[in-house]
């Protein structure tokens, strides 16, 4: 019911809009985070989503953010695949705007 | 008294499609504040071809179509079995709270606190209510939570040493058991109720063998009857090395006067749509929890919430789990529904729900058994049961008298089930309706009767008032058109 509303609402240009700020604001996060000392894991393309290897620290560094600044950077994908320890899944949607990204780079340089 | 049903203006509406107009989004986008970054050409298509509506145009369309249903919110909805009750609006308050709303699955233990804190909460609550010592919230309705039931069943026979092949299912539980039962290897044994209605220990004495895993019991019945023999069932099947397994979809009728798990019932599921507060039309989503006795608490489904020290996590360490119902942790947003509606109503309201819904079932039962067949005249739980004997001979059958209830404008009741019962009219009121709509609807019914006698073409073209008049039922079954 929600989706239908949704999609109607939004409508074929508006999906397609929707659909363009997120990979805008996706782009964006992953330059400004390797700038900040992530390493890029894979190369190819990807739409709102992008896996990180996190430089030393992080992991305290998120949770203090999160208690902080309510902000919660990145899923920990160990748990899932264990030999990808310190990698994160990040994502940034159309709902995400500048200054929270700015913010998370900011704290985590 | 005037009858609630009555002819109106009722809108028409096309289409989604029919209504786009090139250029018209109904939303208003959030400004880009980064710089744009065009994707690799080769990996984009065209935009999908959904509508393109104004804001106005899709209020508008989902409010119209809203109009051609009946609900809760317009008219008594006495569909028996499914107990159409009035969930207090303050729960959809509770449940769209931004902290519940945004949380997501993947946070991790120590941001969900407040989620898990309310999860572990509810399962003591569900428990207190019950009569069991531990519950999981995973099963995402009612048959689900059966099977969930009836896989542990499984699960612990398997883990004595010995699987069985069979499982007892009397002709009043509901429909659904015998397929969870069947999910799960085992082969239904249809036992007959007695003539009471109810079980007869004798009958379950006679069909319980060691190749038997258990009884499947919905109490109350779907006759609405209150199994009365339910200890002495449970200790035959227990006697022979069989658990029992309890429908508790109509729980909503002996809510604080029993607790099942103290009958001797092994395994119960509730539906948490049905007595605690989550409007269930439209299909849900539903929530159908399972509460189990000690020795089954290790084969409940994983992850499972622990509290250590005042903190909630995750454990799934349980090597004798049956594993995961569902992903992520139940349909959260009904979990949050039910828990504000039992704080709410606290123990004494619980109790105080259930023996008015039983209340105005039996007000119902009594003030038409002389109108209606009556098949079962003993006092009833939440629900009752008539048949169309009575008007047959006016070539009147209970489909006739089910549409012509819409135009006096009440939902029917459930027809043609119970299936124990021929041509079953089963009426459950639930606790919510007030004597003055109880009484509109009765004087309906009897309305209906007398224009049996007096009118039945009436009755054989009813309905005439909703958008929609009589459909052609076979022939939506046999020929089905899925496409508008």
């Amino acid at each position: 019911m929600t989706a239908a509303v949704y999609m109607a609402a939004a409508g074929k240009n508006g999906i397609r809009e929707i659909a363009q700020l997120n990979h805008d604001k996706a782009v964006y996060l992953k330059n400004a985070l390797v700038g900040a000392g992530f390493s890029s894991v894979y190369s190819g393309a990807f739409f709102n989503e992008f896996i990180l290897k996190a430089p030393a620290g992080f992991a305290a560094k998120r949770r203090e953010l999160a208690k902080k600044h309510n902000l919660y950077a990145g899923v920990p994908l160990e748990s899932y695949y264990p030999d990808m320890l310190d990698h994160y899944l990040f994502c940034a949607t159309e709902t995400v705007p500048r200054q929270a990204m700015d913010l998370l780079v900011k704290e985590v340089q | 008294m005037t009858k609630p049903g009555t002819t109106g203006l009722i809108f028409n509406e096309p289409e989604l499609w029919e209504k786009s107009r090139e250029g018209r989004c109904g939303i208003s986008m959030p400004r880009s504040d980064v710089p744009r970054a065009d994707l690799d050409p080769a990996l984009i298509d065209e935009a999908p071809e959904l509508p393109q509506l104004s804001e106005l145009d899709v209020v508008r369309h989902f409010t119209r179509l809203s109009q051609w249903n009946f609900c809760i919110d317009s008219g008594m909805y006495p569909l028996g079995s499914c107990t159409m009750k009035y969930n207090p609006k303050t729960n959809e308050v509770q449940a769209a709270r931004k902290g519940f709303v945004v949380a997501h699955p993947l946070a991790g233990d120590e941001f969900s606190q407040g989620a898990l804190k309310l999860m572990y909460e509810l399962e003591q609550l569900l428990g207190e209510i019950t009569g069991f010592p531990a519950v999981t919230l995973q099963p995402a309705a009612g048959a689900h939570g059966e099977l969930a039931g009836m896989l542990m069943i499984h699960a612990w026979h398997a883990k004595q040493g010995k699987q069985r092949s069979k499982i007892l299912i009397p002709d009043t539980a509901h429909g659904t058991n015998p397929a969870s039962a069947t999910l799960c290897g085992y082969k239904s044994v249809n036992i007959k109720s007695g003539p009471k209605g109810i079980l007869d220990p004798q009958t379950v004495a006679e069909a319980m063998d060691e190749d038997t895993a258990g009884i499947m019991i919905t109490n109350p019945n779907t006759l609405g009857l209150f199994e009365e023999n339910i200890q002495e069932v449970c200790d035959i099947v227990h006697a022979k090395g069989g658990l029992v397994y309890g429908d508790g979809a109509n729980m909503n009728a002996v809510m604080g006067i029993i607790k099942p798990g103290e009958l001797g019932i092994d395994v119960l599921h509730l539906n948490l749509h049905k007595t605690f507060s989550t409007p269930h039309g439209g299909g849900g989503p539903g929530s159908g929890p399972v509460a189990v006795v000690q020795d089954l608490v290790p084969f409940l489904p994983v992850p499972r919430i622990q509290k250590e020290n005042g903190t909630y996590s995750f454990i799934t360490d349980c090597p004798d789990t049956i594993g995961r119902m569902h992903t992520f942790y139940g349909h959260f947003g009904v979990l949050v529904r039910a828990f504000a509606y039992i704080l709410t109503m606290g123990g004494e309201g619980l109790k105080r729900a259930s023996q008015l819904a039983v209340l105005n079932a039996n007000y119902i039962k009594e003030s038409l058994k002389t109108t209606l067949d009556l098949p079962y005249d003993r006092p009833c739980m939440h629900e009752c049961v008539f048949t169309d004997k009575g008007v047959q001979k006016h070539h009147i059958s209970t489909m006739d008298m089910a549409k012509r209830l819409l135009d006096y404008g009440f939902h029917p009741p459930t027809v043609y089930f119970p299936l124990v019962v021929d041509a079953a009219f089963m009426v459950e009121p639930t606790e919510t309706e007030s004597k003055d709509d109880i009484d509109q609807f009765i004087e309906a019914v009897k309305a209906i009767v007398k224009e049996a006698a007096s009118n039945p073409d009436k009755l054989h073209s009813a309905p005439n008032l909703p958008k929609v008049t009589r459909l052609d039922e076979v022939g939506a079954a046999r020929k089905p058109c899925l496409k508008g």
